[in-house]
């Protein structure tokens, strides 16, 4: 009975027990974004990163096909080359840039992470985060129209009937029902 | 009747197919325009040494061919022709590379052709990779400085060749 008397104060306290939910639903996401865009780095070794770069990498005289698995004159040139710029310690993103340098952005499977290419990937991100606060935003409304706040003409009168009726229950002070 | 019709379309199709012109050499797209030339420091398909930084001071034609490309050996009477026009010691100078073939291939392709200019061969593939090159033929055009000015992709005209050359030269002066 108590219980019902505050529904505001209810809503209010748990919103903020959700609080930490949604700080742990924004740190898994930041977390599984910077996996996807650093992923395949330090604990690999040489042969791998090479593959994972060939992976990424368009056939120049092919179609639909990486470097790692075509078989032409090109790709088996390039994957030569990524094997030997790996062995001499350059990363995933300087052999990109090299590649780009020779044929165009167009020769990455993956569009890059950084630049205007880049909005490929951070708008779908942007939009998902939008619509997620949209959604937050709306339900939190929505509950807030369905359970309006009493007004303290209404806790008064709440009030009034406890007394009279002389059970425990009347509101204190800070509007609080006692039990 | 709508058989009739039919067979008609068809052979008209057929007819239009098989007369259309060959494709024909169009400038792209490429990062590398604008940008120096890369070196190329290589041995020639007869075992000379070749090395491209001699031709400062001459406009190059830098044409990537293979003896198995049937587009390649559209162009290369072209080339020859474009070749004799240009002969002059200050002319514009024909510089083949060898993409995905071997030397001897090259060899006879340039006998039984009468071209003769230097041709590059490129076992590794790795000036077809510096220059961006998908497949044969392709053709860049350097300037006196070194710096790539048009990338052509498909077989080159002589007349489409002298107009890319007559823009870089006004551009050049």
């Amino acid at each position: 009975m108590a219980d019902d008397l505050s529904p505001p104060m209810r809503t209010f306290t748990s919103g903020r027990r959700r609080l930490p939910a949604y700080a742990l639903l924004a740190l898994v996401l930041a977390s599984l974004a910077v996996a996807v865009f650093t992923s395949g780095s330090s604990s690999q070794s040489p042969a791998e990163r090479a593959l994972a770069i060939e992976r990424d990498i368009r056939c120049p005289s092919c179609e639909a096909l990486s470097v790692a698995t075509s078989s032409a004159p090109t790709a088996v040139t390039l994957r030569q080359v990524i094997v030997a710029r790996v062995d001499e310690g350059e990363s995933a993103r300087q052999i990109e840039r090299f590649v780009v340098s020779r044929y165009g952005s167009g020769i990455l499977l993956r569009p890059p992470t950084s630049g205007t290419a880049g909005l490929v990937w951070w708008i779908p991100v942007l939009l998902g985060v939008i619509a997620l606060a949209a959604l937050v935003s709306f339900f939190w409304r929505r509950r807030s129209l369905d359970r309006p706040m009493p007004s303290a003409a209404d806790r008064d009168l709440v009030g009034r009937a406890l007394r009279s009726h002389g059970g425990p229950g009347a509101p204190d002070a800070s509007g609080q029902a006692s039990l | 009747m709508i058989a009739l019709v039919a067979l008609v379309v068809a052979a008209g199709l057929v007819a239009a197919l098989a007369t259309r012109p060959q494709a024909t050499a169009t400038e792209v797209i490429s990062p590398l325009v604008g940008r120096e030339a890369p070196a190329i420091d290589a041995t020639t398909i007869y075992g000379a040494h070749f090395d491209l930084a001699s031709y400062r001071g001459r406009f190059v034609v830098l044409n990537f061919f293979a003896t198995w490309c049937p587009p390649c050996q559209t162009e290369e009477p072209n080339l020859v022709e474009f070749a004799y026009q240009h002969r002059s010691q200050t002319g514009p100078a024909l510089v083949g590379v060898v993409f995905a073939d071997t030397a001897a291939n090259a060899r006879a392709f340039f006998r039984s052709t009468g071209a003769t200019w230097p041709a590059v061969a490129d076992p590794s593939g790795k000036i077809a990779l510096a220059y961006g090159v998908r497949g044969p033929p392709e053709t860049f055009v350097i300037a006196p400085d070194g710096v790539i000015l048009a990338h052509i992709d498909g077989p080159l005209t002589v007349k489409g060749l002298d107009q890319v050359l007559e823009r870089a030269r006004s551009t050049y002066g």
